[in-house]
């Protein structure tokens, strides 16, 4: 998986990660990728989201960072997942929730405003904004 | 989940020792949890599980009882109780000195110990039979944690019962809550006051046996 490319503006760089390659990784591969993204500060948008083990995965992962290092943890923005259940879902082994697309982000660089069951907003919280304007935001 | 895996499990249910139900206490930090299990073991144990406090993250360590006999209606039922530590996907040590007064190698061990517990927590999703989901009435349901705990037990199809915590409180909406949620039993109570928590029993008894 190549490393995120470098930003050549000042601000916040936000990277798209489509379906398609999202299927193609296994939990572990997404959640390395997103936190590569993430603890280099950049924001990232998952067309199809991740399911509730692959999100235990990342909270876990994102635990570990927070105790090694200075990282403040992440802040994270989806729907409510889409429940699928069926007894011939659970018998051929389907998965019973959808994945939805979701934004992951440092917990000091996004900020969640307002959210509800079909609307999300959210700040971004540029690197270099004064202490006081990022505790507010 | 395999065919294998599967067909073990259910002969494993149907001739392996009967054991009660385990049913987990999750929810973000400060929703009441701990309250919740204390209010639970002393009305029908006469003991407490842990240590409660405004300070959020002070279950740091996942709680179990065995045996506990829940008598509500005329009928009881026996269940396991875990309380576990609040899930949180971010955990400022700062916060802890600024806002809560903490020396700073106090807040350092504290968030690490914190981190640990979440950890933990997640990992005894699987060995729970069922959830009871604490959330704070007066805050927000649609957040991150709360939607990927209700999404891990859609995924396993285990049950789940949400307990919109603090109605006691004069800002409290548990409607919220439950338009959050529909799609599972809601239950309204204030655990430190007491409120409505017969209510409570009477819904552990329905769903977890």
């Amino acid at each position: 998986m190549p490393p995120p490319p470098p930003n050549p503006i000042d601000g916040l760089q936000i990277n798209l990660i489509s379906e398609d390659m999202l299927q193609n990784m296994t939990p572990m591969e997404k959640v390395g990728l997103i936190m590569e993204n993430v603890i280099g500060g950049h924001i990232v948008v998952l067309e199809s989201g991740l399911t509730p083990d692959e999100y235990n995965k990342l909270m876990e992962r994102t635990m570990s960072e927070i105790r090694a290092t200075n990282f403040p943890g992440i802040e994270v923005g989806s729907y409510p997942y889409k429940h699928k259940f069926s007894i011939f879902r659970k018998l051929l082994n389907r998965p019973l929730t959808e994945t939805r697309m979701t934004l992951i982000g440092r917990s000091d660089r996004l900020k969640t405003i307002k959210r509800d069951r079909d609307f999300i907003s959210v700040g971004l919280v540029s690197p270099d904004a004064p202490q006081g304007k990022k505790a507010k935001a | 989940m395999g065919l294998t895996s599967r067909l073990q499990g259910l002969l494993k249910r149907v001739f392996g020792k009967k054991r009660n139900p385990r049913i987990g206490i999750y929810g973000p930090p400060n929703a009441g949890k701990t309250t919740l299990a204390n209010r639970i073991l002393r009305d029908f144990t006469g003991d407490v599980m842990g240590s409660v406090s405004p300070v959020p993250h002070e279950t740091r360590r996942v709680r179990r009882r065995e045996g506990v006999v829940i008598q509500a209606n005329g009928s009881q039922v026996t269940m396991d109780i875990v309380d576990t530590p609040g899930l949180a996907t971010k955990i400022d040590f700062e916060e802890f000195i600024k806002v809560h007064g903490m020396a700073s190698e106090e807040a350092k061990r504290r968030a690490k110990e914190a981190t640990e517990g979440v950890v933990e927590a997640i990992k005894w999703i699987d060995d729970c039979d069922g959830i009871l989901l604490v959330l704070d009435a007066t805050e927000d349901p649609y957040t991150q944690v709360n939607i990927v705990t209700v999404g891990n037990m859609e995924a396993r199809g285990k049950p789940m019962v949400v307990v919109a915590n603090k109605i006691d409180l004069p800002n409290a909406a548990p409607a919220r809550i439950k338009s959050a949620f529909p799609q599972h039993p809601m239950v309204q109570i204030s655990a430190r006051e007491g409120q409505n928590i017969d209510k409570l029993y009477e819904t552990l008894a329905k769903h977890f046996t």
